[in-house]
């Protein structure tokens, strides 16, 4: 082989190993990319369902209030409140304190992590208390782990 | 080809290659940062707040009922009705601002520090006066 003929084998051969350490380094960085925003997807999709739980929380038929099955009143029954409180340990909120803030307090799920920084998402609801049958304000304050 | 003629064209592939590298970061760097999910956190709060407002007993009477007769001139009703409205809010951490509509005009306007936010369904009352709540973003 003539010294011509070796000089572009080797500057082809440097071309080729260039080209392939910089497309080495484009696919590290875009799957770094990727992975990072799909954690930060799946970061504001949890962020999403614990707030969204001031909402899914009133309206849970477990909760309700209805009168004759009718649910015309949007409202927590208190007493309803209080009875699932008891059986909550059944369901799975994930690390998470609900609690319904009013004249007294009622907890009503309650699985705190050990550590991690506490978030809390607080809002006003209903609140029917059947032993004098009147609707007032409470509220509704959900805590999470994380 | 040339030698010359081949390390140019090395240097352009590798030179394209950088700016694929620089446009693909550009994309991912440059995202959408508008959080749309506070904006329908926000949206239930209002909502919860008006929804416990129009349920609520005061005194022997509802919400609804205090402001049909605060927006038919009694000022005492629109007193109520504001406190309450004001007790209810004190439960948002955001500035809330609240806001009685009455169908032929006067009532007690609104409470609140909040000028534009997230507002509220409109709960129409029977008298065609409806109230509404916004929540600022913080």
């Amino acid at each position: 082989m003539n010294r011509k003929g070796q000089i572009g084998i080797q500057e082809t051969m440097l071309v080729v190993f260039v080209f392939f350490i910089i497309l080495i380094i484009g696919m590290i960085l875009f799957f770094r990319v990727s992975i990072s925003s799909s954690e930060a997807e799946i970061e504001e999709y949890n962020e999403f369902k614990f707030k969204q739980l001031i909402d899914v929380i009133p309206n849970m038929p477990e909760l309700k209030y209805s009168r004759y099955g009718i649910e015309d009143v949007w409202c927590i029954d208190l007493l309803k409140a209080r009875a699932f409180s008891e059986i909550s340990d059944k369901y799975d909120f994930g690390f998470k304190r609900i609690t319904i803030n009013s004249s007294d307090t009622i907890i009503l799920y309650d699985n705190p992590a050990q550590q991690g920084s506490i978030r809390r998402a607080n809002s006003p609801v209903c609140l029917y208390d059947s032993r004098v049958g009147r609707f007032g304000l409470a509220n509704l304050i959900v805590e999470w782990w994380t | 080809m040339r030698k010359g003629q081949v390390e140019t064209m090395g240097l352009v592939i590798i030179v394209i290659l950088i700016i694929m590298i620089g446009l693909f970061f550009l994309i991912f760097s440059l995202g959408d940062d508008v959080d749309g999910t506070e904006d329908v956190f926000l949206s239930m709060k209002a909502n919860n707040l008006v929804n416990s407002l129009s349920s609520m007993n005061i005194g022997n009477s509802d919400f609804g009922s205090k402001v049909i007769d605060c927006c038919g001139g009694n000022i005492i009703s629109c007193t109520d009705v504001m406190g309450f409205a004001e007790i209810a809010m004190g439960y948002i951490d955001e500035k809330v601002t609240f806001e009685v509509e009455c169908a032929y005009g006067g009532g007690p306007g609104s409470t609140g520090d909040c000028l534009s936010g997230i507002t509220s369904e409109r709960i129409v009352l029977s008298s065609g006066d409806r109230f509404f709540a916004t929540v600022c973003r913080k």
